[in-house]
């Protein structure tokens, strides 16, 4: 045992420099860093946020409940009672020929089965909310013109 | 006579002042076709519903700027598990902005959805059933021969009291209660918890906490497990099911963008594990389960501290270390302490989990004398598994009723070891074992589960192999 727990140990260490995320979405645009930036503020208009760190680029908005309709219902209640909550983050940066942006969900579980009700537990973002938020911001950057 | 009259003309006025107030609706849908108003005489009532379906509708749809809609504003808001962090704008039909978001305090739209008005309490369970045979293998939780064993039936209890207090319990039947044919199962509290929630990165819970230690004393419903069997280190060093009477504090923060830090900290009554004292008696090699400490009194004045960190630097791993710390005899004069890691990489349908405990006892020895007060000094124990997650799409196609979108199978292997005396061979818990898996959710909460089982108990030749079949579900 003195042996085996930490060859395991190295082991795990070693797999995990095998987990990356999957690309979030990116909005690269002529527009001007300020310009980007505007029409990302407003396109969170349904958000609270959380976090505007404009000299960093970074905009976070406060959790959200969403619906997940893959859930599954059932139980003596029919419960759909399974929560899911996300935020999302925009990276504003400059790029090569204007600006770019990146749009990330973060995407939390919670279910109030037994010991899941104890915390939220992170789960994958879905990928079509936002590409859906990338699309909206790029098609007001078009409206710009720049 | 009088009151047929009365009626009528309440009626009347009723319809009089819906029709005016509802062609306030119309005029202003229809103020961009036409100059005049519709008359209301001109107006029927299947026109009425049509003009009032249609309004809202464009409520529904009016976004500020003819962007590509997204249906974030139609999110459902509900109260459970949330903290006033959770909070969304919700468009209102005047194309006004308010907050709303908080169940019972926030804006006033939400209290119009539907979901408000659902239980505030939920009350669900799991059940569990396994075959087992284990070929009188003599290894913990497989012993026996063929038998059939109801283990736990758990029915549980989740209330949102307010929009920051809640309440959550599981009442745990095992093997059919202590009223049971051969009174051999029991009932109790697995845990029972308040929670008053401040922020997400802090709050406060009291009642019998799940003890955060290690990871799978967390995890540990039947459903949410892969294998019929638990590990054997959840077992022997760390005692799980595990709960104690306690308060402390829990949260989460978000120190980067991707990274999240979980952690708990509680105060509980700890381990008794009896009288240290010459002649005294306490635990032995069999290890502490027995010796979880009361929820109503301590056998000292001693209070046991508990915590668990955990870091997720991002999705798909999770690094976690834990600790339990207090005097577990009568005399209060000597330390036990359980020191736990634990940990989980996920990445597409692969799996890597796994836990560590070690646990070191103050006026142990490597010799044990139970019957003198002289437990083990120290134990130890961990387990590695790894999970593949498989559907084979043939079979979806072949029986769409049986396999669905969420039916998935799993293979598992696991490898695990435990010593409840790591520094005495001979001990009555020295145990390796090797489980190989199969199992298959026709959905997310319910599982049918196969094991076979190499036990290999290092100082006892009659050592042997074993299986499990195991269905459990949520319901």
């Amino acid at each position: 045992m003195n042996r085996t727990f930490p060859t395991l140990c190295v082991v795990l260490f070693a797999m995990s420099g095998c987990v990356s995320w999957t690309n979030a979405p990116r909005v690269a645009t002529t527009c001007s860093l300020e310009d980007t930036w505007s029409v990302a503020l407003s396109s969170l208009h349904e958000f609270e946020l959380r976090r505007i760190d404009k000299p960093n680029g970074v905009i976070e908005t406060d959790w959200v409940h969403v619906h997940n309709p893959k859930t599954v219902s059932g139980g003596v209640f029919q419960r759909s009672m399974n929560e899911e909550r996300a935020r999302f983050i925009l990276n504003i940066n400059p790029g090569q020929s204007g600006s770019q942006i990146t749009v990330k969900q973060i995407r939390e579980f919670w279910s109030p089965q037994g010991v899941q009700s104890r915390t939220w537990r992170q789960i994958p973002p879905h990928e079509d909310q936002e590409q859906q938020l990338a699309t909206r911001i790029q098609t007001r950057l078009k409206r710009q013109a720049c | 006579m009088m009151g047929r009259f009365m009626l009528r003309a309440v009626v009347i006025f009723c319809f009089l002042a819906s029709m005016a107030g509802l062609t306030n609706v119309a005029q202003a849908r229809d103020e961009a076709l036409s100059d005049s108003p519709t008359p209301i005489s001109s107006v029927s009532k299947e026109e009425i519903e049509r003009i009032v379906d249609q309004r809202l509708e464009d409520i529904m749809r009016r976004t500020p700027q003819s962007t590509p809609p997204t249906d974030f504003s139609q999110m459902p808001v509900r109260g459970l598990g949330q903290t006033n962090q959770t909070q969304q704008r919700i468009q209102q039909g005047s194309g006004d902005w308010v907050t709303g978001g908080s169940v019972l305090e926030g804006g006033r739209t939400v209290y119009a959805k539907p979901f408000v008005r659902a239980p505030k309490t939920i009350v669900g369970g799991y059940i569990d059933f396994t075959i087992s045979d284990c070929n009188n293998a003599n290894a913990r939780d497989c012993r026996e021969g063929l038998e059939f064993d109801q283990e736990r039936f758990v029915p549980f209890f989740y209330s949102q009291v307010t929009d920051r207090l809640s309440v959550a319990a599981e009442v745990e039947i095992e093997h059919g209660g202590p009223q049971g044919n051969q009174g051999d199962g029991d009932v109790k509290i697995e845990f029972a918890t308040m929670d008053y929630r401040f922020e997400d990165w802090f709050n406060l819970r009291g009642g019998i906490i799940l003890i955060p230690l290690g990871r799978f004393n967390l995890v540990h419903d039947s459903p949410l497990n892969d294998l019929p069997l638990r590990p054997m280190v959840s077992r022997l060093i760390i005692p799980s099911t595990f709960a104690e009477s306690g308060i402390g504090f829990f949260g989460t923060v978000y120190p980067t963008q991707l990274s999240k830090v979980d952690y708990e900290f509680y105060v509980t009554q700890g381990f008794d594990g009896g009288s240290s004292a010459a002649g005294g008696t306490t635990f032995g090699e069999g290890g502490y389960r027995g010796n979880k400490g009361s929820f109503q009194t301590d056998n000292n004045e001693n209070k046991a501290i508990v915590s668990r960190i955990s870091v997720s630097p991002i999705l798909g791993i999770e690094v976690a270390g834990s600790v339990h710390h207090g005097k577990w005899d009568d005399q209060a004069d000597h330390y036990m302490t359980i020191w736990a890691v634990d940990g989980l990489i996920q990445r597409g349908p692969f799996e890597l989990l796994g836990e560590a405990g070690w646990t070191r006892i103050g006026g142990g020895s490597k010799n044990v004398a139970a019957a003198n007060g002289t437990p083990p000094k120290r134990m130890a124990g961990y387990y590695v598994q790894g999970n593949y997650h498989f559907m084979p799409e043939f079979l979806k196609q072949a029986a769409p009723t049986y396999f669905g979108d969420s039916s998935t199978f799993t293979a598992v292997v696991r490898w695990g070891e435990a010593d409840t005396n790591t520094q005495r061979n001979g001990n009555v818990n020295d145990l390796q074992r090797l489980t190989l898996g199969l199992n298959f959710r026709p959905v997310e909460d319910s599982v049918l589960k196969f094991a076979w089982t190499f036990n290999d108990h290092k100082d006892d030749p009659q050592s042997r192999n074993g299986w499990q079949v195991s269905m459990s579900t949520y319901f």
